[in-house]
């Protein structure tokens, strides 16, 4: 597979002087990666959060359990996790959403207005208050209520224990299976800017969801604080880290460029994608997800 | 590396493991809210698993936010067989924890019998795993309980395995290249292929059939392990269903690919594959559900206890509030 440059004038997308997409163009693009990369597919969504500008089926691109390979300190990390006491791993940022959120505002107030548009803001301080209201009822600041099941006793262990050699021992599996974080991503179409957008919601090596700020981990340090923002899912009605958009077309533009380079020639917008994927994986070095099907 | 073993051994499986994702959690909210209830009824829930795509990831189970849908096989990835769940979701934390489990898991493992026996299992093999999942969902607190199990159907003895081969020492390069074809033009024509029939020189693959089932063909199934030793837990129900077609005289031999896909710069590439020879037991006489492993899922610190998922921090409250009843 390679980029095919051709120089045919009504094959030129906006996307070249712009770096942005059309809902169509999205869609091109998208279907284009779904067909190359059959890790990836189309997802639609909840129902009433359909936008009329894309095809019901097609309204954001979705991939699971994209591994996540190791950082310097998570293996320790991970090993204490796993030594919980009461056998079962604690998850969730329970008791702790009031302080993300804060952190989250700080994070935009950092940003500053030149760079967030006023729909960022508006999300960030709205999911401030689904945090608070969440707490209301002040269960979720008692961690400690996380209900164990461990001390059940399901009427002798003969009713879920199988006499089993042939099933293979979770040890024997090999280490290589052992540790490695997952996340689903998923890319929506951001309407304000025009260009696609990521979520990536992340669960340790026992699929259960990342605690608190884990996920900082994955993201290089020099975006994390800057244009990594937790909010709600514009399809799927959970909040989870995005990456922000408000620099999206202008790196796009610097990348097709560099692509076209003297020539005349032009990218098709198919290619969009793939060429986003690449910018994208500079901000998630570690997250494996699958687009190399070239080198720029 | 071409292993060869003089021996007979057990033929070990890997299990699945289960991958909720976090917009399951969420559809089986709005599900409770919007349809099910204080209704306890069983209802069915679309499951998947990816093939063997990465060496590196555990077996998995997966469930999304399609689970609920009217079609199984919604959303689907490319490289994934669907799999049919049964959903028992109790409406309190006590129901949850008294369950019996044993009539539960039973009713998951009479249903696949009962496909393998009707022939249904051999026209959709993906009927070859359905697994059953418990839960308690605590909406007041986003908490979810939960318990998979996968059950086996228990073959008259123990499947034991003559050889296993990576599939490069088994078919060449060009042989390779046609398989991965036939069994993606497969599972173009039916996205509830699970297992096929790979005849004479590699060349053909075609939908399992009665009729051309034979210990002289390479039986074949979208395998979601990626282990070079050991076959992924679909080959369990598999094995009882060819010994029931090809073993009602007497143990058999028999040729099991298993085949895993991945996507190697924009190619498939099925080079992690193994090839496998397995002795067939003896077909089961008795029409009636034989003995099966029950496959319960340990917990991540290898107990046989339920899991729990805890949400409260990433569902979105105000959404929740808007679809309350």
């Amino acid at each position: 597979l390679a980029l095919d440059q051709h120089g045919t004038a009504s094959k030129v997308s906006t996307f070249q002087k712009t770096g942005k997409l059309t809902p169509e163009e999205f869609v091109i693009a998208g279907d284009f990666l779904v067909e190359n990369f059959p890790s990836w597919s189309w997802g639609s969504g909840l129902p009433e959060k359909h936008r009329s500008h894309l095809p019901p089926d097609k309204q954001f691109l979705q991939t699971r359990n994209v591994p996540c390979y190791p950082r310097s300190n998570r293996a320790i990390a991970e090993n204490e996790l796993g030594e919980d006491e009461g056998g079962w791993v604690e998850t969730g940022l329970a008791g702790d959403d009031g302080d993300n959120m804060d952190a989250v505002a700080e994070i935009e107030v950092g940003m500053g207005a030149a760079t967030i548009g006023g729909d960022a803001a508006a999300a960030a301080s709205s999911g401030s208050g689904d945090a608070d209201d969440g707490d209301a009822d002040g269960d979720d600041d008692d961690f400690d209520d996380v209900e164990s099941l461990d001390d059940y006793d399901y009427d002798g262990s003969a009713v879920v224990e199988d006499d089993d050699a042939a099933a293979l021992p979770a040890a024997e599996e090999g280490a290589a299976t052992v540790g490695n974080r997952m996340y689903d991503m998923t890319i929506t179409y951001d309407v304000h800017y025009s260009t696609p957008r990521v979520w990536l919601f992340g669960y340790d090596a026992n699929h259960q969801p990342l605690k608190k700020d884990e996920w900082r981990e994955d993201f290089s340090e020099e975006h994390v604080d800057k244009t990594v923002t937790y909010e709600a899912h514009p399809h799927l009605g959970y909040s989870c880290p995005s990456i922000h958009p408000c620099r999206h077309a202008q790196a796009m533009l610097r990348l097709v460029q560099m692509i076209v380079g003297d020539t005349d020639g032009s990218v098709d917008v198919k290619f969009y994608m793939m060429i986003f994927l690449k910018f994208i994986q500079e901000i998630i070095p570690n997250i494996e997800y699958d687009y190399t099907a070239w080198a720029m | 590396q071409t292993r060869h073993r003089a021996m007979a051994q057990l033929l070990r499986f890997a299990s699945f493991a289960s991958s909720p994702d976090i917009a399951f959690w969420h559809a089986l909210s709005r599900q409770k809210l919007d349809h099910m209830k204080l209704s306890e009824a069983a209802r069915p829930v679309h499951g998947f698993y990816p093939i063997g795509d990465r060496p590196d990831v555990p077996a998995r189970l997966c469930l999304g936010d399609t689970a609920f849908g009217d079609d199984p096989v919604a959303e689907l990835p490319a490289l994934a067989c669907p799999a049919k769940g049964i959903l028992m979701n109790s409406n309190t934390l006590d129901a949850f924890k008294t369950r019996d489990l044993q009539a539960d898991v039973a009713v998951v493992a009479q249903n696949i019998w009962s496909d393998i026996q009707s022939g249904e299992a051999l026209r959709n093999t993906s009927l070859l795993t359905q697994f059953l999942l418990l839960t308690f969902a605590d909406l007041k607190k986003y908490h979810f309980h939960y318990w998979f199990a996968f059950p086996a159907l228990k073959c008259t003895a123990d499947p034991q395995v003559m050889s296993t081969k990576p599939v490069s020492s088994v078919y060449s390069p060009e042989q390779l290249d046609a398989l991965a074809k036939g069994a993606d033009s497969l599972r173009q024509k039916s996205r509830t292929t699970a297992a096929f029939i790979v005849t004479g020189d590699g060349s053909s693959v075609e939908p399992l059939a009665s009729d051309k089932l034979s210990c002289d063909v390479t039986v074949g199934f979208f395998d979601p392990c990626g282990l070079a030793d050991n076959p992924g837990w679909p080959l369990r129900n598999l094995l009882v269903l060819l010994s029931q077609t090809l073993a009602k005289d007497g143990a058999k031999t028999v040729r099991i690919l298993c085949y895993r896909e991945r996507v190697q710069d924009g190619t498939p590439d099925i080079s992690h594959s193994i090839v496998l020879e397995v002795v067939l037991p003896k077909a089961h006489e008795k029409p009636e559900c034989p003995d099966f492993v029950k496959g319960w899922e340990k917990n991540p610190k290898q107990k046989l206890t339920p899991r729990i998922c805890n949400l409260s921090a990433t569902m979105n409250p105000t959404h929740l509030a808007d679809t309350a009843v």
